[in-house]
């Protein structure tokens, strides 16, 4: 009898708890690579200057005008009409923030001024949106270090959650992100990872318990970030109340709703034309009025909410296409080699104070060059090709191959190798007695 | 003496060897006093233009000499109404033009990628046809003392003209399909190239290499064929020498085909990294083979020492050579390899296949079985570390390539003509 009224209080006790702490938690993550111009053969050893200028100031102004703006301002209103209750997290690549620095400070200031609001978290990630952690544990710590510093710099936070380039995560990751002492860590929540597993709690990280995953509901993250605007979409036009009404729908003890997606979803991915934005505005509201939901930052979470269990992968897995693995930016004989020939050059690029080195080391780390020699797709054509500035994915490795001789070259020269150990090649031919001589 | 030739580009408007050997040929021919009237395939209005760049023969902008020669008379150039023209971008015609060469006057929409099929399609045969039924009355029209056609394009042309007015015909050949294609050839383009030099009253090959070609594999007879070696064109192009560099650069150049085995200077070049990791290769050209040249190098991992330049233009070749330091061709059936004079008389010292024509005449070129990749790239590393060798080899090369000049070629050519008409 006693113990029965006990259980019956404990019940009532756990669903008012429950029904306190459910909690969406939304990020975004804003980048732009640096893309190459065209760099011929003869071009190596000729000229600098790697980058397509006109075409990313362009693609920057286009991507501010329909996405970054627009989105900035409507999250500021969110954010003001609903304080302390309306959050949200972000993070930036360090590519896209010195474009921004250079050619758009005016957006910049839109981002920062929202940062500046404490429902506003800004996550951790490397410096040049790169495939460093799969290649050298340095050269990660070393961009997420760099990162760091101009995050504090911008934005005046020390990011406590990390988010690795792609959503790329493995166990090797997890420990790297465990020893630079972050607390928590963003992951995709693959279906072949979870098994009958839910992502809709917090895990741990296998080697590293210390540190927590956030693992993204892909489907609910997806419905808006890929299926918003699709034609033929059974559940299209999505509306603020369906999407709350999906997420009502998720059983009660599950507490977390992780909707991860790039932030040019919204205008840019998806056109205003589509409702994406009325999408947006319309959902605080909706949550409040018809849901238990809260919204919630990845660090709150952390305080929030336990492990319920330890997550292991020892294959990296990413948020990229259906595989959800690599082999978008890596895998097939192209992006191999010039995978391992960019990390060939790590050590020497360590030996060199040339800040015009290190500059063009980030950019060229970047994972969207070898994205574009994903043959994947170079079949049917697909979003890889909507995302693509090459005509064909031979042609994108021909190129930055080309780029990377010639940085290789810079490298010796700038290298502060005494001359007697750098290597050289002294022409000797006959004098063609009508050629033009230089000297 | 009248020659009645039947070619099918010419410069500017070239895309290869053959418009560059037609070009030297008829100039040391007219330079010796023989008159040429020259047949060029042309479109006439009417025809869909939008989705060709169509360049008549008449909108050709001559060479001054040409001019001159036309002016006395001694030259004309004549035009047909068919689509067989060499800057077409059909599939078909690029595979199918046997010396199609890196030369390429036309511009592709990008400059690597691109598939070709190497096969035949059946627009080309009925063009090759209706160029030859278009002969007769080009026949009919002027008087000459014989026919001379290029290549299998042209033959069914100079049989046709050669019938008509009963003018005897010289088959010329600059490559053929069992060059082209080894053990898989097109049997209709086979079948072409036999009846024209087996229905020519004489055959002019392009090498010694080449007139075997035409004895074992096409049945002619020995006694017919006359050897007439390729000249090079005196270079207009200075190579501005590279002097900065502090890499090595070794170059192919040509068509990334079958023929002109590409794979083969990979594997020498994965070879040479071995002993040297500061190489550069550059393999210049495009073809149906290069995506997956492009896998290969990437495959062997020696990408970061190997560059594509897809397409490449006359500016870039001199500019190319001025930067090399060594020139392979490992062709695995080139009837001559004009290229390789080219590479010698910008002074590269010349790595050639022993299955190539040029190498009769490049005494002073190192030479490899197309598929002795060992062989290749112990001659690329030699030729590396020893200056003075390639100093020898530069020097002996220019010298012999200067030799090998077209009024000479024209001369040989001469010597034919009168074996025919006397």
């Amino acid at each position: 009898m006693e113990q029965g009224s006990f259980q019956g209080a404990y019940n009532v006790f756990k669903i008012i708890i429950m029904k306190k702490k459910r909690f969406i938690c939304l990020y975004f993550q804003v980048h732009q690579p640096y893309r190459l111009g065209r760099f011929r053969y003869f071009d190596i050893g000729r000229r600098g200057g790697y980058f397509d200028d006109d075409k990313n100031r362009a693609i920057l102004d286009k991507v501010s005008a329909k996405c970054y703006l627009p989105a900035t301002l409507l999250l500021q209103d969110l954010v003001r009409s609903y304080p302390g209750r309306f959050k949200c997290s972000f993070s930036f690549s360090g590519m896209v923030l010195e474009q921004l620095q250079e050619m758009n400070p005016k957006v910049l200031s839109v981002f920062q001024e929202l940062l500046s609001q404490p429902e506003v978290e800004v996550l951790a990630e490397t410096y040049g949106h790169s495939l460093s952690a799969l290649a050298s544990q340095k050269e990660f710590e070393k961009q997420v270090k760099r990162h760091g510093e101009m995050i504090m710099s911008l934005f005046h936070q020390q990011p406590a959650v990390l988010r690795n380039t792609e959503l790329i995560y493995s166990d090797s990751i997890g420990k790297y992100a465990a020893e630079m002492g972050f607390k928590g860590i963003l992951a995709e929540g693959a279906d072949r990872i979870l098994g009958w597993r839910s992502p809709n709690f917090l895990y741990a990280a296998s080697e590293a318990p210390a540190l927590s995953l956030l693992l993204k509901n892909y489907r609910l993250s997806d419905d808006i970030a890929f299926r918003f605007s699709q034609p033929g979409w059974n559940e299209g036009p999505l509306t603020a109340e369906k999407f709350v009404h999906w997420l009502n729908a998720i059983p009660e003890d599950e507490p977390l709703v992780n909707l991860f997606m790039d932030y040019e979803t919204f205008g840019e991915h998806q056109w205003a034309e589509s409702g994406i934005f009325d999408f947006l505005q319309a959902l605080p509201e909706a949550v409040f009025q018809n849901s238990d939901f809260q919204f919630i930052t990845p660090s709150e979470v952390l305080e929030q909410l336990h492990p319920v269990d330890r997550i292991s992968m020892p294959e990296p897995v990413s948020w990229a296409d259906e595989a959800r693995d690599l082999s978008a930016w890596l895998g097939n004989p192209l992006q191999d080699d010039a995978f391992e020939s960019l990390y060939r050059l790590q050590s020497r690029v360590e030996n060199c104070a040339d800040e015009h080195i290190q500059r063009d080391w980030q950019k060229l780390q970047t994972s969207d060059h070898f994205y574009y020699m994903c043959t994947k797709y170079f079949a049917d054509g697909d979003v890889h090709k909507y995302f693509n500035p090459y005509d064909s994915p031979y042609e994108a490795f021909v190129n930055y191959m080309n780029v990377l001789a010639d940085f290789e070259l810079r490298l010796e020269t700038a290298a502060s190798l005494p001359p007697a150990l750098r290597r050289s090649f002294k022409i000797q031919r006959e004098a063609i007695p009508h050629r033009v001589q230089t000297d | 003496m009248r020659v009645l030739m039947f070619g099918w580009e010419f410069p500017p408007y070239i895309s290869g060897g053959l418009g560059t050997a037609c070009y030297g040929l008829t100039k040391g021919l007219m330079e010796h006093g023989a008159e040429v009237l020259f047949v060029l395939p042309r479109l006439f209005g009417g025809e869909d233009a939008g989705t060709m760049r169509m360049i008549g023969a008449a909108e050709a902008e001559l060479p001054e000499e040409f001019s001159r020669f036309m002016e006395q008379g001694k030259m004309q150039l004549l035009q047909v109404n068919t689509a067989l023209f060499p800057y077409a971008t059909d599939k078909s015609y690029l595979s199918g033009d046997g010396a199609m060469g890196y030369d390429a006057t036309f511009q592709s929409k990008t400059a690597m990628g691109g598939g070709l099929t190497g096969m035949y399609g059946s627009r080309l045969m009925d063009e090759v046809f209706r160029y030859a039924s278009l002969a007769p009355d080009i026949a009919a029209r002027h008087s000459f003392d014989l026919i001379h056609a290029h290549d299998w394009l042209t033959y069914p042309a100079g049989m046709a003209a050669s019938s008509y007015a009963g003018k005897p015909m010289i088959a010329h050949v600059h490559a053929t399909e069992y060059d082209r294609s080894g053990d898989f050839p097109n049997e209709r383009v086979m079948q072409i190239e036999k009846m024209g030099m087996q229905s020519a009253e004489r055959v002019i090959a392009v090498s010694e290499y080449t007139k075997k070609i035409a004895i074992k594999q096409y049945h002619i007879d020995e006694k017919k064929v006359d050897v007439v070696h390729n000249g090079v064109l005196p270079g207009s192009e200075k190579p501005e020498v590279r002097v900065d560099k502090t890499f090595p650069v070794v170059v192919f150049l040509g068509r990334v085909t079958f023929q002109k085995g590409p794979e083969y200077f990979l594997y020498a070049a994965a070879k040479v990294l071995r002993n040297n990791p500061d190489v550069r290769f550059v393999v210049a050209g495009h073809g149906d083979k290069l995506l997956s040249m492009i896998t290969l190098a990437a495959r062997l991992k020696i990408s970061s020492r190997v560059s594509f330049t897809g397409f490449i233009n006359s500016a870039d070749i001199g500019q190319l050579f001025g930067d090399s330091d060594v020139y392979v061709m490992p062709s695995v059936s080139e009837p001559f390899g004009i290229s390789a004079l080219e590479a010698a008389r910008a002074g590269v010292p010349v790595i050639i296949s022993r299955q190539t024509g040029v190498a009769e005449v490049l005494k002073s070129a190192l030479k490899t079985d197309f598929w002795d990749v060992d062989g290749m790239s112990d001659a690329i590393i030699a030729l590396l570390q020893h200056n003075s060798l390639r100093r020898w080899m530069s020097r002996n090369g220019r010298q012999q390539a200067r030799m090998q000049t077209w009024n000479k070629a024209a001369s040989r050519v001469l010597t034919t003509y009168s074996k025919l008409l006397s």
